[in-house]
């Protein structure tokens, strides 16, 4: 029953239409160009992973250190562990949706409980096994391959989720009963797993300032880690070293302790999932009746919206934040700048485009339109009957992910225009090349969820992180961003920068002119269509 | 006010619509009767602009839904078999992004969500997130935002589904005021008791096709409705 159980889950979270929203039988064009995509961005990303991992195994393997190499792949399945069990464990384990159809039906607690985490274990493999994958590969290249070795990297790397998920999934139970019951309790739950994802994001990047290879910077950190987690170490030893001592304490702490987990909470899984999830409600509150303009409107629905769900502000509200804590960290890092800004000018290299190209990733990663329209889900109905161009629900879509990113942008250009003591001229095209690059981007992802939407969906993660929408966006983002670098250095080549910069701001202003002409014939024709 | 010719639609080799032709006018309370499966959603999602259609005309006031759709749905309220409905808003927020859609004065939907709000016991929580309603709420919710921009044309998809005893019969009652005002009323159930009680007219779809329509008393004659639908339906 319990390998019944995951089959159908595992179909739930993972079949093909589930992952790619769409019938792949159905588009034979579509199916072939995803599968080019994911070819190239799987070959772009194990390459340069590998590469610098392949980097970092040969620097430390001389330094007789390649042991650390293992302690990364531990560490950043631990991290993704960290990431699942924080976001997903609610939804998997304390208030899973079907529990009245499971409920009902004959079966054991701990056999639904145990095959709902193997599904949640499955989701971490998939996704560590990227990063595992390129990081074992330097290393066995750079040590040798030995049976053991691969053994315990294999059955040590199935094991690493598991703790995590055992103390996290209750710091998720906690952070939720905590903020539900309080006013603004998803803001408060947003602020508070931003906050902890930075203090990771910040611990884990400390970049050492003499290296070119960023993991260099991690060694001191995740070194730090295992000190405090010394399940790190005894998976260390059980590969680097063969212990099998190391092997077997690591296996019977984990397995012990997940197993004593899945018994222990039985009984709190099935009282949290018979319990709603009240949230906070204002009696007080006055109902008023105000009109707006259909625009307007449509964009409140966002805002609403986007904040109604702390993940989908967790993933697309990053750049945002990131582009306002650089701003801020200029303020008091002005002296480290100047000396950059020295070095740069010996290189003969302009800070504003440097500058943007920050700016430009940070603003890919708010990739609102390319969910946006996903998201409306089982409430399409609603759009789809009411007297408003599809157009007009696109551009509202667009619109809000502007409103997203342009406010701050501004606020993080006056202060690093105040800290670095840009000329307004220089601060005007910082803003016009922002302004432009977050409309031109934001139209082509509302393109991208047009054409790949995705409906059908338990939960909204499914949609934000797992879409295609939301990957082709992602790293078509980024490809984007680097054809306008290439644009810029070319046109460098030949003109000032400042002209550079104009004439791609301009080519961004004409390509989201007929954009938006596409755009209105695309959106009629394929909303009346889904 | 609303005619229906010769309308089809397939799902791959399925035809869930297969020349359909009705006519509904001023006044007409029209039940839409049919087991699952026969395609009286596919119809009034047609008809309400949601999906497209293969064959045929659908025109409401004049208006064709293929030509004109954003001109249709500023005439009609359709009402889906589930109230799906934004569960980050609270009750007046949905409703007032009704309003904002529809071009309703502030003080117009004051005064008709009030009305509606106190008729279906809705007004003390509108205040609250939709999230906190059950389904009936959400039921009661969906058909005020359906009636309060006063559309001349309500397509319900199963309309009663959820709904208490008392909201049953004050939607009844107000079909009927809406209809007295030359309103128009299509709406599918399986209540059969409903239709012969309520409505002026009928129709029976099976797979796809209309097979009996008209006033009620003439389709059904000296019969109960459910009756003559259990003879259709095992007709092969």
């Amino acid at each position: 029953m319990y390998l019944k159980l995951v089959k159908v889950f595992f179909k739930e979270n993972f079949s093909l239409k589930r992952l790619f929203g769409i019938n792949l039988k159905n588009s034979k064009a579509k199916t072939i160009g995803l599968m080019v995509l994911m070819a190239y961005v799987l070959v772009v990303f194990l390459g340069g992973f590998g590469f610098m991992f392949f980097d970092l195994a040969k620097l430390l393997n001389e330094s007789d250190q390649l042991g650390v190499v293992v302690s990364f792949a531990v560490t950043y399945t631990l991290g993704l562990s960290i990431m699942m069990a924080l976001l997903r464990s609610s939804g998997y384990i304390f208030h899973y949706k079907d529990y009245d159809i499971l409920a009902p039906l004959p079966l054991k607690g701990s056999t639904v409980l145990f095959a709902k985490l193997s599904v949640m274990l499955l989701m971490v493999y998939l996704t560590s096994t990227f990063f595992v994958i390129p990081i074992f590969a330097a290393y066995f290249f750079y040590n040798g391959l030995s049976f053991f070795g691969l053994l315990y990297a294999v059955i040590g790397f199935l094991l690493a989720p598991l703790i995590p998920i055992v103390v996290l999934s209750f710091v998720n139970l906690l952070i939720t009963k905590i903020t539900q019951r309080l006013p603004f309790a998803k803001l408060l739950n947003i602020v508070l797993m931003f906050a902890l994802f930075i203090g990771i994001f910040a611990m884990s990047f400390t970049i050492n300032e003499s290296s070119v290879n960023p993991l260099n910077g991690q060694i001191d950190v995740i070194s730090g880690f295992a000190k405090y987690y010394p399940l790190v170490r005894f998976f260390v030893e059980a590969v680097h070293e063969t212990n099998h001592l190391s092997f077997l304490l690591y296996t019977g702490i984990s397995l012990i302790i997940f197993y004593l987990y899945v018994v222990g909470i039985q009984r709190f899984v099935r009282k949290t999932n018979q319990s709603k999830q009240n949230a906070y409600i204002n009696r007080n509150k006055k109902v008023t009746f105000q009109s707006n303009s259909i625009r307007k409107s449509l964009i409140l629905k966002e805002f609403k919206t986007y904040f109604s769900i702390p993940i989908y502000v967790l993933n697309t509200g990053l750049g945002v934040v990131i582009i306002f804590a650089l701003s801020v960290a200029s303020l008091f890092f002005k002296s480290d700048i100047e000396t950059v800004l020295v070095e740069l000018t010996s290189m003969n290299m302009s800070l504003v485009p440097l500058l943007l190209v920050v700016f430009g990733f940070s603003i890919t990663m708010t990739y609102t339109p390319s969910v946006s329209l996903s998201l409306e889900g089982k409430h399409f109905w609603i759009l789809k009957s009411l007297p408003v161009d599809p157009f007009e629900v696109m551009l509202s879509k667009i619109l809000f992910n502007v409103l997203l990113v342009v406010p701050v942008s501004v606020i993080g250009v006056l202060l690093l225009s105040y800290s670095l003591e840009f000329t307004a001229v220089e601060g005007l095209l910082l803003l016009l090349s922002i302004a432009a690059y977050s409309v031109l981007s934001s139209t082509l992802f509302s393109f991208v969820n047009l054409y790949f939407p995705k409906f059908e969906f338990n939960n909204e993660v499914e949609v934000i992180k797992q879409s295609i929408a939301s990957f082709i966006s992602v790293f078509g983002g980024f490809a984007l961003l680097i054809t306008l670098s290439f644009g810029y250095y070319w046109l460098n080549k030949v003109l000032t920068y400042e002209w550079c910069l104009l004439i791609i701001i301009g080519v961004m202003i004409g390509l989201n002119y007929l954009l938006f002409i596409v755009l209105k014939k695309a959106a009629r024709k394929q909303f009346i269509n889904f | 006010m609303l005619e229906i010719q010769n309308v089809s639609k397939s799902y791959g080799q399925k035809k869930a619509n297969d020349q359909i032709s009705l006519s509904i006018l001023p006044g007409d309370i029209y039940g839409f009767v049919g087991h699952n499966g026969a395609g009286k959603t596919t119809l009034l999602k047609a008809i309400a602009g949601i999906i497209d259609f293969d064959e045929g005309s659908i025109m409401v006031l004049n208006k064709s839904v293929k030509k004109d759709p954003i001109g249709v749905k500023k005439e009609i309220a359709y009402i889906p078999d589930n109230p799906d409905v934004y569960e980050s808003l609270s009750g007046i927020q949905y409703l007032n992004f009704i309003g904002d859609v529809f071009n309703v004065s502030a003080i117009e939907r004051q005064t008709l969500i009030e009305k509606y709000a106190n008729m279906f016991e809705l007004k003390e929580v509108l205040s609250h997130p939709i999230s906190s309603y059950s389904h009936g709420m959400k039921q009661k919710l969906v058909i005020i935002s359906a009636l309060i921009h006063k559309p001349k044309v309500l397509l319900l998809d199963e309309p009663f589904v959820g709904l208490d005893p008392k909201a049953s019969f004050l939607l009844k009652e107000t079909f009927r005021q809406l209809c007295e005002e030359g309103a128009s009323i299509f709406f599918s159930t399986h209540v059969l008791e409903v239709v012969e009680k309520l409505c002026n007219k009928v129709a029976i779809i099976k797979q796809g096709k209309i097979v009996a329509q008209g006033l009620t008393q003439d389709v059904i004659k000296n019969q109960s409705l459910e009756h003559l639908f259990m003879e259709i339906a095992s007709e092969a």
